[in-house]
């Protein structure tokens, strides 16, 4: 399995809901955005990104609605709902937070005792 | 779901394939990079439907929510409308919550201020052995509520294990001195009382085990938390004070809680030791506890329900050991506490509450048929803009939840109203028809707002279903086409049904109405043989129940009554053993060569029948000479002498008293029939009664009572003259109770009194709203009939015609409702039978007058409409064609 990181499922629900913090979008534009802007550093399954799209719209954090694709496809798009866009400022905001603590730690060496 | 996964492998497909992989590995690097696809679907699907679900559910609310909105908004607009239904249903509504408040209180609630109501007993004995009418099979017979302390004692003697047993006999006190106290309820209790009851002092204690026995009297009460607030000044060291109980002192040892006032409805305020009957009864050696104590109520609380049935078993064994005749078999039953649902309850109070509670459903189901009515035109003024609606694609059920909505939110309102409607009414109600409980409660109570709260939305359901289904199913095509004017008129055959359910109910009612207000008036004018507006009974009770000092009190009454006859007022006085209609006696007498048989008798002075109206119709009145033993001369009523002598001269015959060996007693006049027992004395079977001369003091048959005439309209005068005097005369003596002859008939004309008022209010409510149903629905049939009539006034109709036109609809409509009604009234008179004096359930005058008066109220109803019909212009009426 192409692999390379092993991501949380929070983790990937931010990564949605940023990608639809630009304009909504149908769920394979979603799985695009997310590969090309990871740099193809880690590859999600796309069933998990589904499964994420779902419970979001359950929670009320996305909501659908069916439209035509670029192409001219039937597609069913999401966009952020209000709830949605507060969640999402609030798992990035906790995110880098953990980032930097990551960071401090890596970068940090002992103090002399 | 599936569309958008198909779309998704599509695309990654089609990505794959534009970058040159053969469409196999592409379709399979899709598949991959998916992972497990059917996992993921069930997954989805699980997540979809819990969606659908939230989504349907909150759909539902906001379609709720919307509907109340515009409901509230169209009502806004018809204030008139809401006003009228409101009113309506808060009168039906509110005539339920007031009677079921009272019902509430003598069915539902155990007095208050026992701890586990549900798990005090009462103790029954059931005569099992005799064949019980068919009509009551359950109903046993002879004495079964109240017992001897014996047989109390024998009960707890071999009761099971963990029992508490109490048995209390109750009677009116007279607190404070015997001039100037209050008389108040009292209750003699022996056993586990209190404990049973689960009731705990305020203040001091109650019955110690020493203090609970039938030998000794100990002169020790405990007093209720009302008394001591009221009359005793809520003082903290009362517990040890003295307080005069019937002329005698007594010490307070303890003070209920709160609002505990025994076991039964009525006010309590005193508790005593049983043995405290023994100072009245007296203290000779005459003194038999089993049996002096024969009037006392047995309490039981039991720890389960095997130990109930053992206690069933005892209590069995302990009757019939008791009883006299083994045939009897006597069976002992437990009954809850509530007294109204058990063989004690009072027949009348629990006819008047049925009766009244049938009744107000009856004014429910007409307010109700009336605001289905109101309804039913709204919803006809609606039809163009409900077809509209449905054209527009609103789902029926949609719409017929709109208007129920409608239906319900002014059930609600009239609801509303109602319960504020109710608690002065059900305040006033419940003291007119059960004056001698005492209320500690609100009348309303979360009880009557949960009763209310469903039969207004019942009400609410009843009378919106039909006219919501009938209004969102309109013929679509023709109420459109019908343009700017209403759809072709339709006589609604529904709003007809309801009118003439209307009129046939109006008509039960206010033939109870006539009934009562008939059987009233023919009691408050019956010959009972009396002059009972101009007469006043006096007697005095010893303080203290002492037998010598009451003898003493009766010695001096017959120079008391010749002194009296001299106050301003006072026409004449004279003697009785006993009060008319409070109290009356009888006995066995015998005729030379016939059996026995038991008459009335009465004890009077020589003054005594003059004084009182009893009319001598032959031969002479009694004389001072004529003796006073059982050989006396006597003096006959008409039914007796018509009855024992018919076709012969009663007077100069003889009549033997006492024993068939003595000698004779020679009847010596004829009088007046006079009843003695109570105005509804039984008029098929008169009771045949004899006078004689009141006996020596000390005997039976002593002169008890001064009996005094006043001159016309001074009763109350003399009556307060009267006391007054008697207070000083016999200050810390005894007790005087001076009342007016009519006082003690109004215990029997109060209910009927009640009766009558409360179904004529019934009856003309009903009527009210008869009226108005009548008057709307006319007026809106011809409302929609302007045009026709219009046509017929300008191919030369007469006014006349018009008028009985519209007349004669409504007429019509009523008339079959009057005779429907007729038809229910005679077929529920029975219902009624029992509680009417002298009146036939079917009297033909009430059924004639309540049919003509609804029928002429009708006319009046419809002349309104009739008068607005005959204004149509003819020329307007045939433009708009």
């Amino acid at each position: 399995m192409p692999t390379e990181l092993d991501l949380l499922q929070g983790t990937l629900d931010v990564l949605v809901l940023r990608a639809l913090s630009w304009r909504s979008m149908h769920g394979y534009a979603i799985a695009r955005f997310i590969h090309q802007g990871s740099d193809g550093a880690f590859t999600i399954l796309d069933g998990a990104l589904y499964t994420s799209l779902h419970r979001m719209e359950e929670q009320a954090w996305v909501a659908s609605e069916w439209g035509i694709s670029d192409k001219g496809k039937r597609a069913k798009f999401y966009r952020l709902t209000p709830v949605g866009k507060r969640a999402l400022r609030a798992e990035t905001a906790s995110w880098q937070q953990y980032v930097r603590a990551v960071t401090g730690v890596l970068g940090a060496v002992p103090a002399a005792t | 779901m599936d569309a958008e996964l198909r779309f998704h492998f599509e695309e990654r497909i089609a990505e794959l394939i534009d970058a040159g992989t053969p469409p196999d590995p592409a379709r399979m690097q899709a598949l991959a990079e998916f992972g497990d696809v059917a996992a993921v679907r069930a997954r989805l699907v699980a997540i979809d439907r819990r969606i659908a679900v939230h989504r349907s559910r909150t759909e539902r609310w906001e379609w709720v929510g919307q509907d109340l909105r515009y409901v509230l908004r169209s009502l806004r607009r018809s204030p008139g409308f809401v006003v009228m239904v409101a009113l309506t249903l808060a009168l039906g509504l509110g005539a339920n919550a007031a009677i079921f408040s009272v019902l509430d209180r003598l069915f539902l609630q155990s007095p208050p201020g026992i701890a586990h109501p549900d798990q005090v007993r009462r103790i029954y004995r059931y005569y099992r052995g005799h064949a019980t009418s068919p009509y009551a099979p359950a109903r046993p017979l002879g004495d079964f509520t109240v017992f001897a302390y014996s047989d109390l004692r024998d009960i707890a003697a071999i009761a099971p294990a963990g029992t508490l047993l109490a048995g209390y006999t109750k009677a009116r006190s007279q607190v404070g001195s015997v001039d100037d106290g209050a008389e108040v309820g009292s209750t003699l209790v022996i056993g586990d009382y209190f404990t049973a009851l689960g009731v705990h002092p305020a203040l001091g204690r109650f019955f110690a085990p020493e203090e609970s026995q039938i030998e000794t009297p100990i002169p020790v009460a405990v007093i209720s938390h009302r008394l001591w607030q009221t009359r005793l000044g809520a003082r903290a060291d009362v517990v040890g004070q003295p307080i005069d109980i019937d002329g005698r002192r007594y010490t307070i040892i303890g003070v209920t809680s709160g609002r505990f006032h025994g076991a039964d409805n009525d006010a309590n305020d005193v508790w005593l030791p049983m043995s405290a009957m023994r100072w009245s009864e007296g203290n000779g050696p005459n003194w038999h506890p089993g049996e002096a104590t024969g009037l006392i109520k047995l309490l039981a609380v039991v720890p389960s329900a095997a130990r109930a049935h053992a206690l069933e078993r005892a209590a069995t064994l302990v009757f019939r050991r008791s009883n006299i005749k083994a045939d009897d078999n006597p069976v002992a039953q437990l009954w809850p506490l509530i007294e109204a649902t058990g063989p004690d309850a009072n027949p009348a109070e629990v006819a008047m509450a049925t009766r009244l509670e049938g009744v107000s459903l009856i004014i429910l189901l007409i307010a109700c048929a009336n605001v289905a009515n109101l309804l039913l035109a709204r919803g006809a003024r609606r039809r163009r803009e409900i077809a509209m609606r449905l054209a527009l694609g609103v789902s029926r059920r949609r719409l017929i939840g709109l208007l129920l909505t409608e239906s319900l939110v002014i059930t609600m309102i009239g609801g509303a109203v109602a319960v504020s409607v109710a608690l002065p009414t059900a305040t006033a109600l419940r003291q007119m028809l059960l004056p001698e409980t005492y209320w500690v409660d609100p009348a309303v109570n979360p009880h009557v707002l949960l009763f209310t709260l469903l039969l207004a939305l019942a009400t609410g359901l009843a009378a919106g279903l039909v006219p919501a289904l009938q209004a969102s199913r309109p013929d679509l095509a023709a109420t459109l086409k019908g343009g700017a004017r209403e759809g072709t008129f339709q006589r609604s055959r529904m709003r007809t049904a309801l009118l003439i359910t209307q009129a046939a109910l109006s008509v039960l009612l206010l033939t109870g109405a006539g009934l009562f207000v008939r059987s009233l008036h023919s009691m408050e004018t019956a010959d009972v043989g009396y002059d009972a507006d101009r007469l006043v009974f006096a007697s005095i009770k010893a303080a203290g129940d002492h037998p010598e000092r009451q003898r003493a009190i009766w010695a001096r009454l017959p120079d008391l009554a010749t002194e009296l006859a001299r106050l301003p007022g006072v026409e004449g006085t004279g003697l009785a053993s006993h009060i008319p209609m409070n109290s009356s006696w009888a006995m066995s007498v015998f005729l030379p060569g016939r059996d026995s048989l038991v008459v009335g008798v009465a004890f009077v002075s020589p003054s005594y029948l003059e004084t009182v109206g009893i009319r001598v119709l032959g031969g002479r009145s009694l004389t001072t000479n004529d003796g006073s033993g059982v050989t006396s001369a006597v003096l006959v009523n008409e039914t007796m002498a018509r009855t024992l002598w018919p076709g012969q001269i009663a007077i100069g015959q003889c009549l033997i008293q006492r024993a068939r060996t003595d000698a004779c007693s020679t009847v010596v006049g004829v009088v007046s029939d006079a009843h003695e027992m109570g105005i509804d004395e039984d008029p098929h079977s008169p009771v045949m009664r004899f006078y004689r001369p009141v006996t020596d003091t000390g005997q039976w048959g002593a002169a008890r009572t001064i009996a005094l005439r006043a001159t016309p309209g001074h009763a109350p005068v003399v009556a307060d003259e009267v006391r007054r005097a008697l207070r000083t005369r016999f200050a810390g003596w005894g007790a005087p109770s001076v009342r007016l002859m009519t006082d003690y008939m109004s215990w029997e004309l109060r209910p009927r009194r009640v009766g009558a008022t409360l179904f004529s209010v019934a009856g003309l409510l009903a009527l009210l709203v008869a009226i108005v149903g009548t008057y709307g629905t006319i007026s809106y049939t011809f409302g929609q009939r302007a045009h026709e009539i219009g046509v017929r006034v300008a191919l030369g109709a007469q006014p006349r015609n018009v008028i009985r036109l519209v007349v004669g609809e409504g007429v019509r409509m009523v008339l079959i409702g009057v005779l429907i009604g007729v038809a229910l009234a005679l077929a529920a008179g029975q219902v009624v039978a029992s509680m009417l004096f002298r009146t036939s359930p079917r009297d033909p005058v009430v059924l004639v007058v309540v049919s003509v008066s609804l029928l002429v109220v009708t006319v009046a109803a419809c002349l309104a409409p009739a008068w607005r019909a005959l204004r149509v212009d003819p020329a307007s009426a045939l433009r708009a064609e």
